[in-house]
């Protein structure tokens, strides 16, 4: 609740509109004052925030203002707003959740970059790509490699792994010891188990996946 | 703020981008001793400026966010005729003379079409100068020019350029004489009405440099026809440098300054800059239909509408010099070129005409989306700006992702 009224003392137009034991949902507007790459964009926008209590998710926004179009890669047909991948968010909440730098670290760039690509069509820092293959580049950003291998060799270890040896050969295949190479990155997954579940999840969802696309395969050429 | 007093305040931006007068005076002290030393060396040849120099739409482009040097076009005509030398033997002799000054020299660069000489900064700001090699355009050429163009009283001004592709050389015919005497018959009576007092501005604000009112060089008064020409060339350097392959994308200036002429053409001399930029962007919104609309269609919904035409699939703007010049020959090359030209000219109609009756920090956001916010800091300081803009930092520069 503390941070819910940090949230609201920053934006007064915001305001609760209902609390249960599970969740707190704000409504209101807010203001975007923001400038990157020389283009400023200041805008009000409507929207509704919905924040799980005592579960391990993070918030999500509504865009209840029409500010989103529609055919907005990044924004579900409920309205709901795609900001980041998990591992994203998790990455950048390691020591623990704080909803006023969620809005400023999520919503207000997710706004911005909206604005930003309808103009020029690209998105000033980038976006990830659909499914898990956006979750997959978040971890090629993450252990700094645009190599798809590379990246899936050291997930699958983390995953194999139970406990991190620095002075193991390292998970991507370079030939250097682990903590010469990968290791301050790989080391996070074991520190924060929050992180290696996601991991673990991510890879689920790629070998599910995989796995469909297999079967669709298999039907059509059996037809 | 009235809607006269945001006007003023974005020509404000443009007039800082546009040349100075210390800077043209420069322009001119430099040319001149160019010009000086081909006579004193016995080189029979005159050189003109061309471009948006000689038109008076000079604007300092940006490179990479920030100013970049001005660019000044002059054409190097050698008296001597187009029969009497190859294109290769042109480009060769231009280079020799100036290789053979060692002043010229040390600052030449060779580029495939021009010479450019580049000049040290004067006070932060770099200019250089582009040399065209030239010679008149043979009799039988211009013939048949002027049977083929809508205005054969410019065709006499024809020449003949050196063009190169894959190091092979071949003759372009240009004419930026002629084009100058079109933009100028149409230019003309727009810059007659208010000159007088442009004059005396220019004289009050430069009053180290001229002695008089007489003294001030014509080639710095500006119209509203030059304006509007300035506006949307520094609002497409600004756009387009921030459009992924934008370079290739971005119009040139001769479609800006033709397409913005033409229509002022249609225009009382009397208009004014906001009141004409507003008519252009009008009338330009009507051919984006040609975008998706069959051609038959579209001139039977638009009978007059003709200074943008597609032929085929191709689109035509002839060059009003040289029926030869298709200004938008890149056009039918790239075809992404065309869509994002209409939705740039949108952009300018939202930033700098629906803008002007928007709130004060709704109006200062959306010019300086268009014309960059450090150049609008630079000229408005923090007028119209209620809400400070902040950066991101580098872990807020997060991507937006999708899962179905």
């Amino acid at each position: 609740m503390v941070q819910v009224a940090a949230l609201l003392q920053k934006h007064p137009d915001l305001e609760i509109a209902s609390e249960t034991d599970n969740e707190i949902v704000i409504t209101g507007w807010i203001q975007i004052a923001r400038i990157f790459n020389d283009f400023p964009i200041v805008k009000n926008v409507q929207l509704e925030i919905t924040i799980p209590i005592a579960q391990d998710c993070f918030p999500y926004v509504k865009d209840t203002g029409g500010h989103i179009d529609t055919k907005y890669p990044h924004r579900y047909l409920s309205g709901r707003l795609c900001l980041a991948t998990e591992i994203d968010l998790r990455l950048h909440f390691l020591d623990g959740f704080d909803l006023l730098q969620w809005m400023d670290d999520f919503v207000e760039p997710y706004y911005y970059s909206h604005d930003y690509y309808q103009r020029f069509d690209c998105y000033p820092f980038g976006d990830r790509q659909h499914d898990h293959l956006g979750a997959i580049q978040s971890y090629c950003d993450w252990f700094a490699t645009s190599k798809m291998d590379t990246v899936t060799s050291i997930l699958l270890q983390i995953e194999a792994n139970n406990h991190y040896r620095g002075h193991h050969l390292c998970f991507c295949g370079s030939g250097k010891k682990m903590r010469d190479c990968h290791g301050q990155q790989i080391l996070y997954f074991y520190q924060y188990p929050q992180l290696r579940s996601q991991l673990i999840s991510d890879l689920n969802n790629l070998r599910k996946e995989l796995q469909e696309l297999d079967n669709e395969r298999n039907r059509s050429s059996s037809k | 703020m009235s809607i006269s007093e945001r006007q003023n305040d974005i020509l404000d931006i443009i007039k800082n981008l546009d040349i100075s007068p210390t800077m043209y005076q420069n322009a001119i002290e430099k040319y001149n001793h160019l010009t000086t030393y081909l006579e004193q060396h016995g080189y029979a040849v005159t050189m003109y400026p061309q471009g948006s120099f000689a038109l008076g739409t000079v604007v300092r482009p940006i490179h990479k966010g920030d100013d970049a040097s001005y660019d000044l076009d002059f054409i190097y005509q050698v008296s001597s005729s187009k029969k009497s030398t190859t294109p290769k033997e042109l480009r060769d002799e231009v280079e020799a003379v100036l290789r053979d000054s060692h002043l010229y020299d040390d600052r030449l660069v060779v580029n495939d079409e021009c010479f450019t000489i580049e000049y040290a900064d004067i006070g932060g700001i770099g200019f250089s100068i582009d040399i065209v090699p030239a010679t008149a355009e043979d009799e039988g050429k211009k013939l048949q020019l002027k049977s083929e163009s809508p205005h054969p009283e410019l065709i006499d001004d024809s020449i003949a350029i050196p063009k190169s592709e894959n190091s092979r050389y071949s003759w372009l015919t240009n004419n930026p004489k002629g084009y100058k005497s079109w933009f100028t018959s149409i230019n003309g009576p727009y810059a007659a009405l208010n000159r007088d007092e442009v004059r005396k501005t220019i004289f009050a604000q430069n009053t180290s440099l001229y002695n008089s009112v007489e003294d001030v060089p014509s080639d710095l008064e500006r119209s509203p026809v030059q304006r509007v020409i300035q506006i949307l060339k520094c609002h497409r350097n600004v756009y387009y440098s921030k459009l992924p392959e934008g370079k290739e994308l971005k119009p040139i200036s001769a479609i800006i300054g033709t397409l913005v002429t033409q229509v002022a053409e249609k225009q009382s001399p009397t208009t004014g800059t906001f009141e004409l930029l507003q008519c252009v962007l009008s009338e330009l919104r009507v051919y984006s239909e040609q975008l998706t609309s069959d051609q038959s269609v579209f001139k039977q919904a638009h009978p007059g509408k003709t200074l943008l035409t597609r032929e085929g699939r191709n689109w035509v703007l002839r060059n009003p010099a040289n029926p030869e010049d298709n200004l938008a020959d890149s056009w039918n090359k790239n075809p992404r070129i065309a869509p994002t030209f209409f939705k740039w000219l949108a952009c300018v109609y939202g930033d700098l005409i629906s803008s002007l009756t928007l709130s004060d920090d709704e109006f200062r956001t959306r010019v300086a989306g268009a014309l960059g916010d450090k150049q609008v800091r630079h000229v408005w300081g923090k007028k119209y700006e209620k809400v400070p803009t902040s950066t991101f930092t580098a872990s807020s520069q997060t991507k937006p992702w999708r899962n179905q």
